[in-house]
């Protein structure tokens, strides 16, 4: 991509993720012409679950559908995500195997940032580490109010108790991941932002 | 609130999580962002205020409750090394959902968005940010792992004797349990 094809893009992940701050235009134009471009055909596999998480995706043109195993073992469709996007952000800040595949619906444009580039700009303070740092967490606050939106939703229905099934696995498994070990601490309960209605409130 | 004097790039540089941070880029992270001292029992932010800065907590101990109807809940302490109210930072429009209090003599930096401009590249609001992506995605698996929950307890279990399904908690006390209540 040329550098003008670079900006433009990075303008418009910007703009998608609500980052306002001019300089991360050129930063993250920066970032991107460190990563392999590549085009992928429909059904292509771009991320799959279960592997190790070994790059970034930026989905440049196109739609990936994404898709995860149920705990029944049946590949469920979460969601299908059009670009300008970023993919594979959390198993990679975590170290941990992807928990969902993406997969190309129709032909898309990607650029990939190998792992080892990825932690190296993460790491860096600079212009580009600290546009890349916003980008993620921009990507990670609209994560944390779906799955909050969608936990909120299977909390204060009335329906709750008796079983949700109005609410379908897609919906639930949205944003769904990983069943590694959990633990929710007091402190960051608060952090999550998330009020638990009474028992009254039926 | 007042300035932390005795606090220094010192008090940082015992955090965990500046650990690989030199020294010179928390002596300029004091300089923009110099460290405060909260007395025991001020209100730091009160739930339903506007956010507009998130705090790290050098020394000391902040406590965190909701509150609703005349009924307050303590949910936690946040710790030296951690960081309270950074969603200020990345979505500066939100309302706090929780009342935070210094519970004694706390030193604190203030976290505000304005300072984003200056810290670009310093290392040690570098090593914040790389903190605070560890500490959301961890927030989002949780949230994925009680989305499994909620599924989970959705589903027919024909395989499941009646009388163990009926004795099986709800989904909302199951939920319930995921995020703590009664703490």
């Amino acid at each position: 991509m040329s550098r003008a094809e670079l900006e433009s893009y990075a303008q418009a992940l910007s703009k998608a993720h609500g980052i306002a701050d001019p300089r991360s235009t050129p930063a993250l134009a920066t970032v991107l012409a460190r990563g392999r471009r590549e085009r992928r055909n429909d059904g292509d596999v771009l991320v799959a679950e279960g592997t190790p998480a070994d790059a970034l995706l930026f989905l440049v043109h196109g739609a990936v559908r994404v898709r995860q195993r149920d705990l029944n073992g049946r590949l469920c469709d979460l969601t299908t995500m059009p670009a300008p996007a970023v993919l594979g952000h959390t198993a990679l800040i975590d170290e941990t195997p992807r928990t969902a595949s993406c997969i190309a619906a129709g032909r898309v444009e990607v650029v990939t940032l190998d792992r080892d580039v990825f932690r190296e700009v993460l790491a860096a303070a600079s212009d580009e580490g600290a546009a890349l740092r916003r980008l993620l967490l921009k990507c990670l606050v609209r994560q944390l109010d779906r799955g909050n939106g969608l936990l909120r939703q299977a909390i204060a229905s009335p329906a709750a108790g008796r079983a949700r099934q109005d609410v379908t696995v897609s919906e639930l498994l949205r944003v769904a991941g990983a069943l590694e070990g959990f633990h929710v601490s007091d402190a960051e309960l608060a952090q999550m932002e998330l009020v638990v209605p009474d028992e009254d409130d039926d | 609130m007042v300035d932390a004097a005795g606090a220094t790039a010192a008090d940082l540089a015992r955090l965990p999580l500046f650990a690989d941070v030199d020294r010179s880029d928390l002596e300029d992270l004091c300089r923009v962002a110099p460290p405060v001292v909260l007395a025991a029992g001020t209100p730091v932010f009160a739930q339903g205020a506007r956010a507009d800065v998130a705090l790290l907590v050098v020394a000391g101990e902040l406590e965190v409750a909701v509150g609703e109807g005349g009924r307050r809940t303590v949910l936690g302490k946040i710790a030296p090394g951690e960081v309270v109210g950074e969603l200020a930072l990345v979505e500066p429009e939100r309302t706090r959902l929780a009342t935070v209090t210094a519970t004694r003599a706390t030193t604190c930096i203030l976290l505000s968005p304005d300072l984003l401009a200056v810290v670009t590249r310093n290392a040690a609001w570098a090593a914040i940010e790389r903190h605070l992506l560890r500490s959301l995605v961890r927030r989002v698996r949780e949230t994925e792992r009680a989305l499994h929950e909620a599924w989970k307890a959705a589903q027919p279990a024909p395989d499941r004797p009646a009388a163990r399904a009926a004795a099986a908690p709800s989904l909302r006390e199951r939920l319930r349990g995921f995020v703590g209540r009664g703490t």
